[in-house]
């Protein structure tokens, strides 16, 4: 395909076109159309649920964007695999971001159709509009498209919907941040309720489930009185997680000695709700508490009186730390047992 | 009488008896003129004009029949004529054969050739000797300065045609004026201010010559509105511009048929296109411009689709191309000996559409679904990528309203007749052909064919030499 300097744009009569390839296809896209083109791998795809189905998006410039496939779009089968292309193409398309799969960029092009005749496009979309022109350049055959003509009235009722839940999405994302924000300086049972609440409704699972199992602690908390000697009751494996929230919340200062198996394995220093040293084994640190959380079957003892002062704080937040940890998958085999 | 020569211009076209006049005026000549070949013959015995410039094509007659009719009445044998006309072998003809025919032009003529070539004919004339001039050969003439005039100053019909341009798809754009330039032309076409102007523009062309700009039009562009005419002359049959146009403005008084209109404009766009076939490159607008041919034409054309679509937002026609007979998909390897014969085929001029796809055939299914196409014709060797993308093709659902045609490469058709043929058979393909010297006369003729007038495939033990379709 002749490709001609971008410089050389507008000139009467010429238009730049943004040239990209789809399955060997040309298709090209008026430059004032295109927002961006994104690697695949540079995009952090989100997925919210419209009408039942899932609609995955990502975010441009605080705008939600929609993956389309135009081999979906044309209706051609892509042999029942889920087709995964180098590039995202984000173009505007009315109200919409669309960000149209591609292959590759071939280039900026100028293009005048008063040295050919453009074909209308058998596919029409709303009134029997063609969604494009093809267009012979040279020995290749171009595609010319029109951004507008893509998304049909189903298709634009759905992305409608789809707008609105990914735009709640991302309201929540943010009072999330917020939330977490506040768990991490000063944790209350209404903050982490609506964090498990929040982050479930975003389809952070395994966040969601971690801080229900630490609410569940901070809730018997509240109805009950810290033992001497670990109290609470509950399962051998919420001991210590059940222990630390209870310390956390009550923001006492003092040593818990971790033993599993009858030996000691550890231990953590907790001052006001502040986790300030763990150990286990040969490790210290977050490391060790990290590890001390991943232990089956450990019996945690509050060794009254004792205090160290000095040391680095691990975490500002025991809460919002056993929620990390819990999530992070040091914890994933215990809370999910626990649950 | 002022002593000036009376020269009789007879031409069916409006734009070139204006051309006439924008030059012959200014020269010193009056000028009469006609459109047909009677009324030139009976103004010819009414006023022996000095000499006549005849268009060799007339509605009613050939410009040679309006020649020997001058040259048997004694009145009119001395006028010398000069035959204007793009064709240049008749037209050379018709010099040699008829007397009184002192010299010819061939379309596109330029302001200098035509005073010279007249002037010589009017001494001829005073002289009383009607011997042959020097014609001017067709590679001098074909200069720059080619005179013509923008399709738009018709007539108001064509006025209504004026609009912006707009693509097939587009809104509806508000009309344009009449500019200034075609107000004057239709007060006095033949004020002097007007050929001074003319002579103003010209001079500034030769100081600041247009850019230079493309060949003349592709086939395709040609093709393209003969379909389009088509579609309009037969979908506006009967449709009035009040019914179509309302938001022109058009009131009953002013209404004239969308066929008359179509009709104009399809007599300006044959114009251009005789002129763009015969070399002619530039052109003189109504607004004083002097444009590319091209770009005029493109512009009718633009007309033509706009039309076209507010027609069809009225109803009166399908929008598109209606009348397209078909659209042709071909795909052959570009190093394949059949690619001659496909090139051929995708380059042919006629109503259907064509494309040709030689590499890269993972395009196809997503070109096939885009394009539509009723026809598609495949090299088939029964194996290989074009073959793998043909079964993906057959999920589409153009398949089913889609003729097929297998090309076999002679080398693989013996092969081809054993192993690829059953195969074939079962894909739903409709003919098959094997590469030779006929095939894209084959390929053509199977084009052409109705879609009812389907043949069965070739048998496995049936040759495959012939085109089954």
């Amino acid at each position: 395909m002749e490709r001609r300097d971008a410089t050389t744009a507008g000139r009467s009569g010429a238009s730049r076109v943004l040239v990209f390839a789809v399955d060997d296809v040309f298709f090209s896209l008026q430059l004032d159309w295109v927002e961006a083109v994104c690697p695949r791998a540079a995009v952090a795809l989100r997925e919210v649920k419209v009408a039942g189905r899932p609609q995955r998006f990502f975010v441009y410039r605080g705008e939600p964007a929609f993956p389309v496939e135009l081999r979906t779009v044309f209706d051609v089968p892509s042999g029942g695999r889920r087709v995964e292309r180098g590039a995202y193409l984000i173009v505007r398309s009315g109200s919409y971001l669309l960000a149209l799969q591609i292959d590759a960029c071939v280039g900026v092009q100028e293009i005048d159709l008063s040295s050919t005749v453009p074909i209308p496009s058998k596919l029409v979309g709303d009134g029997g509009v063609p969604v494009g022109h093809l267009v012979e350049a040279g020995e290749e055959i171009l595609v010319v498209l029109d951004p507008h003509r893509l998304a049909g009235g189903v298709a634009r009722d759905h992305l409608a919907l789809a707008l609105r839940a990914a735009k709640e999405f991302q309201e929540r994302e943010q009072a999330i941040e917020e939330l977490w924000t506040a768990i991490c300086s000063a944790p209350s049972v209404s903050d982490v309720r609506k964090y498990a609440r929040l982050c479930r409704r975003n389809g952070h699972g395994k966040m969601a489930r971690a801080a229900r199992v630490i609410l569940k602690h901070m809730t018997d908390c509240t109805a009950e009185t810290v033992s001497a000697n670990g109290g609470g009751g509950g399962a051998a494996d919420q001991m210590l997680i059940g222990t630390l929230v209870r310390f956390a919340c009550a923001r006492r200062t003092g040593e818990i000695a971790i033993e599993a198996g009858g030996a000691d394995v550890g231990r953590v220093v907790l001052a006001s709700g502040q986790v300030l040293a763990a150990s286990c084994g040969g490790a210290t640190g977050r490391d060790a508490l990290v590890r001390l959380l991943a232990l089956p079957e450990t019996r945690p003892h509050i060794i009254e009186g004792s205090s160290e002062t000095g040391c680095e704080v691990i975490a500002d937040s025991a809460i919002a730390f056993l929620i990390d940890a819990l999530a992070s998958g040091a914890g994933e085999r215990r809370f999910r047992r626990g649950e | 009488m002022d002593g000036k020569p009376r020269i009789l211009g007879v031409d069916d076209s409006l734009t070139i008896r204006k051309a006439l006049e924008l030059v012959l005026r200014p020269a010193g000549y009056l000028l009469d003129l006609a459109a047909t070949g009677t009324e030139a013959i009976e103004k010819a015995r009414g006023f022996q004009p000095a000499a006549i410039l005849l268009d060799f094509i007339l509605p009613d007659m050939r410009g040679t029949e309006v020649c020997r009719r001058l040259a048997a009445d004694p009145e009119t044998a001395g006028i010398p004529v000069v035959l204007i006309s793009a064709k240049g072998a008749e037209i050379r003809q018709a010099y040699q054969d008829v007397k009184n025919v002192v010299g010819y032009i061939t379309k596109p003529f330029t302001p200098e050739t035509i005073i010279e070539m007249l002037a010589d004919a009017v001494k001829r004339s005073r002289d009383g000797v009607l011997t042959k001039g020097q014609p001017v050969p067709a590679e001098i003439q074909a200069s720059d300065q080619l005179l013509d005039l923008d399709p738009a100053e018709e007539d108001e019909a064509a006025a209504e045609l004026s609009l912006e341009p707009e693509p097939l798809v587009a809104e509806p754009a508000p009309a344009e004026p009449l500019s200034q330039w075609d107000a004057t032309l239709e007060a006095d076409a033949g004020d002097a201010q007007v050929a001074d102007e003319c002579d103003d523009r010209a001079d500034r062309w030769e100081d600041e010559p247009p850019s230079a700009v493309e060949g003349p039009s592709d086939e395709a562009r040609r093709a393209a509105l003969e379909m389009m005419f088509e579609t309009l002359t037969t979908g506006l049959e009967g449709v009035y511009v009040e019914e179509v146009d309302t938001s022109a403005g058009a009131s009953a008084d002013e209404a004239k048929s969308y066929s008359d209109l179509v009709a104009q404009l399809n007599r300006q766009l044959g114009e251009l296109l005789e002129q763009t076939r015969s070399g002619a490159r530039f052109a003189l607008c109504s607004d004083g411009s002097i444009r590319s041919l091209d770009e005029v034409l493109f512009d009718a054309y633009r007309r033509v689709c706009r039309l076209l679509f507010r027609a069809s937002t009225a109803g009166a026609v399908p929008l598109g191309i209606a009348r397209e007979e078909g659209r042709v998909l071909l795909a052959c390897h570009r190093d394949s000996e059949l690619f001659t014969a496909f090139r051929a085929v995708a380059d042919h001029r006629s109503a259907w559409r064509t494309l040709l796809v030689s590499e890269r055939f993972r395009q196809l299914p997503i070109v096939t679904r885009l394009y539509g196409p009723t026809h598609l014709i495949v090299e088939t060797t029964g194996s290989g990528a074009l073959w793998d993308q043909l079964r993906v093709i057959q999920a589409l659902p153009e398949w089913g309203r889609l003729r097929v045609a297998a090309v076999l490469r002679s080398e693989s058709t013996r092969r081809g007749s054993q192993l690829a043929l059953p195969e074939l058979q079962g894909q739903g393909i409709d003919a098959v052909f094997e590469h030779g010297p006929r095939l894209c006369t084959d390929l053509l003729a199977w084009i052409r064919a109705p879609m009812s007038s389907e043949a069965p495939l070739a048998s496995v033990d049936a040759p495959v030499s012939a085109a089954l379709g």
